[in-house]
């Protein structure tokens, strides 16, 4: 592991503790942090496949029903039969939050009016096998709306703990160990310039000591 | 140009009725492997030219209209009486009006509208009338209905009543003609139609668990079967209207589909036995050679021919199975 290219001195160590300090305090954050995600992201999948499947099984026999329709009835009257909807229906988009990722939250409403017919088409020149496949349709869309919520936030939180996972890695194969080499480095530096020094200490003193003998038997 | 008599006109459609699909072309095409296939044994028949005119199956709504087209066009030229004949096109004018109506309601500038082209009144006309202050461009029957429609949309905008509303004035109209002419298998055939779109729509509302309050909007008077009787036999359960109908002339129809949609719980073999219902009546009272009756016999087996094709095309463009597509095929004509 790579040392830091920094001054081997005594403030520079404090400094670099500190920031070791620092680091492994977040790595655990960041860590407990990843782990939760993920549980709540599992959680998430399962309920999204679940809904994921039921759609796509409601989707496939709707549009079966329409197909049954189309076959019996020309393009142009089923086409006139839809081309005016007699429900509405409002989606207010918002946001919520799941472990600090701002995911959306959508809104589902129906406006029903008691005295509009549901059905704007009459019945006289539609086939019945129309009435089917509206029906059908319009018990997908809540469950639709739904489902794109749960895919959207599902791919954010993915992302979310995807930077989450490269942080912690980073944290704790490259800055935590380089800090702890560094610091090492450093320490193991003043050591041997604190050795160095007390061995010229000593031998100043023993040619001191020399000189004093020297002059003593003169 | 139109003919002084019946006779000529049922002589030139008793030849044209031999070129009209047997069971057995049918049969071949419901059991084609694909759409391709489909319209190889379509190109044996009077249909050719217009299927070597198109480059892909998907196209085959070109073939459709261009035969109905044809059709109009023949039939107009050999019909003595136009009143009575133009009874039969009026549904595609009422089409186009409920379009350009919903259109103009939605307000939206949208020009891709699914306009028919098979109706006797010009789209200009039906534009200019519902533009103009009176709707006096429109014909009368037409105008009353817009107006009507105008009145309630004052207080609410509710898309069904564009349809039913004028579904029962296309229906005021064919039925004050009927009266007026005295045609006697006019008058009985849109009975029977009327009888059978009510008993349908009895069926659907019975289905979709909804009241008569519900229904009542969507019933056409006129029939042989009383409104009286919907209001009653809506609250009754299945087996009672069976039974109920078991004298009538659809006895026989009501009991077979309703027992199928019992099983089943769906109406497509209803739906196809009304079709077929219409067919046999129309096929029982062809042999008059000085009335309508043949010529409308060949429009209408014409109308049922389109839409067997159009079946069998769906089904094959998209790969349904070939009893799926079997169940919806109605009788033919000859």
């Amino acid at each position: 592991m790579a040392v830091m290219r920094v001054n081997p001195t005594r403030m520079e160590l404090t400094r670099l503790k500190k920031r070791l300090q620092v680091a492994v305090r977040g790595h655990k954050l960041l860590k407990d942090k990843r782990d939760e995600m993920v549980r709540r992201f599992v959680e998430l999948v399962r309920q999204n496949k679940r809904l994921r499947e039921q759609v796509e099984e409601k989707l496939t026999q709707a549009l079966k029903d329409f197909l049954m329709t189309r076959a019996v009835m020309s393009s142009e009257v089923l086409e006139e039969a839809i081309m005016f909807p007699s429900r509405r229906v409002e989606i207010t988009p918002s946001t919520g939050n799941i472990m600090g990722v701002v995911v959306p939250v959508i809104e589902y409403r129906e406006e029903t009016d008691e005295d509009v017919s549901p059905y704007p088409y009459s019945f006289s020149t539609t086939s019945a096998e129309l009435d089917g496949a509206i029906l059908t349709l319009s018990g997908i869309l809540p469950l639709m709306i739904e489902l794109a919520g749960m895919e959207k936030t599902c791919q954010m939180l993915a992302d979310e703990i995807e930077k989450t996972r490269r942080r912690v890695n980073a944290l704790e194969y490259i800055v935590i160990p380089q800090l702890e080499e560094t610091i090492r480095y450093i320490t193991m530096k003043l050591d041997e310039d604190e050795r160095g020094n007390r061995t010229r200490l000593m031998k100043v003193k023993d040619m001191l000591e020399e000189k004093d003998a020297a002059l003593k038997q003169a | 140009m139109p003919q002084p008599s019946y006779t000529y006109g049922v002589a030139r459609v008793r030849v044209l009725e031999t070129k009209l699909l047997g069971r057995d072309r049918i049969e071949r095409m419901a059991d084609a492997p694909s759409a391709e296939d489909v319209l190889k044994i379509l190109a044996e028949t009077s249909y050719a030219p217009l299927v070597a005119e198109i480059g892909s199956p998907h196209d085959y709504e070109e073939i459709l209209i261009r035969e109905m087209k044809r059709v109009r066009d023949f039939i107009g030229e050999i019909s003595p009486d136009s009143d009575i004949m133009s009874l039969f096109f009026l549904k595609y004018d009422f089409h186009n009006l409920k379009v350009l109506l919903k259109n103009m309601y939605l307000s939206n500038e949208n020009d891709d509208l699914a306009l028919s082209e098979m109706g006797a009144i010009p789209i200009e006309v039906l534009k200019a009338g519902l533009e103009d202050e009176g709707h006096k461009a429109m014909p009368w029957f037409m105008a009353d209905a817009v107006r009507q429609i105008e009145d309630m949309f004052v207080i609410k905008i509710d898309p069904q009543k564009i349809d039913t509303v004028l579904d029962r004035a296309m229906y005021d109209y064919i039925f004050s003609v009927c009266r007026k002419t005295r045609n006697p298998f006019a008058t009985q055939y849109f009975r029977k139609q009327v009888d059978l779109i009510n008993l349908r729509s009895l069926l659907r509302a019975k289905r979709l668990g909804e009241n008569f309050d519900f229904l009542k909007d969507l019933l056409i008077p006129y029939g042989d079967l009383d409104i009286s009787y919907f209001a009653d036999a809506i609250e009754q359960a299945y087996e009672n209207i069976i039974s109920t109908l078991e004298y009538t002339p659809y006895g026989k129809l009501a009991a077979e589909g309703i027992q199928d949609f019992l099983r089943n719980g769906n109406l497509t073999a209803f739906e196809k036995m009304m079709d077929d219902y219409l067919m046999e009546y129309v096929r029982s009272v062809k042999h008059n050679p000085f009335g309508i009756e043949a010529i409308v016999g060949y429009l209408l087996g014409k109308e049922n021919e389109i839409k067997l094709i159009r079946i069998i095309m769906v089904g094959k463009l998209n790969n349904m199975p070939a009893e799926k597509i079997r169940e919806r095929l109605r009788d033919v004509y000859v």
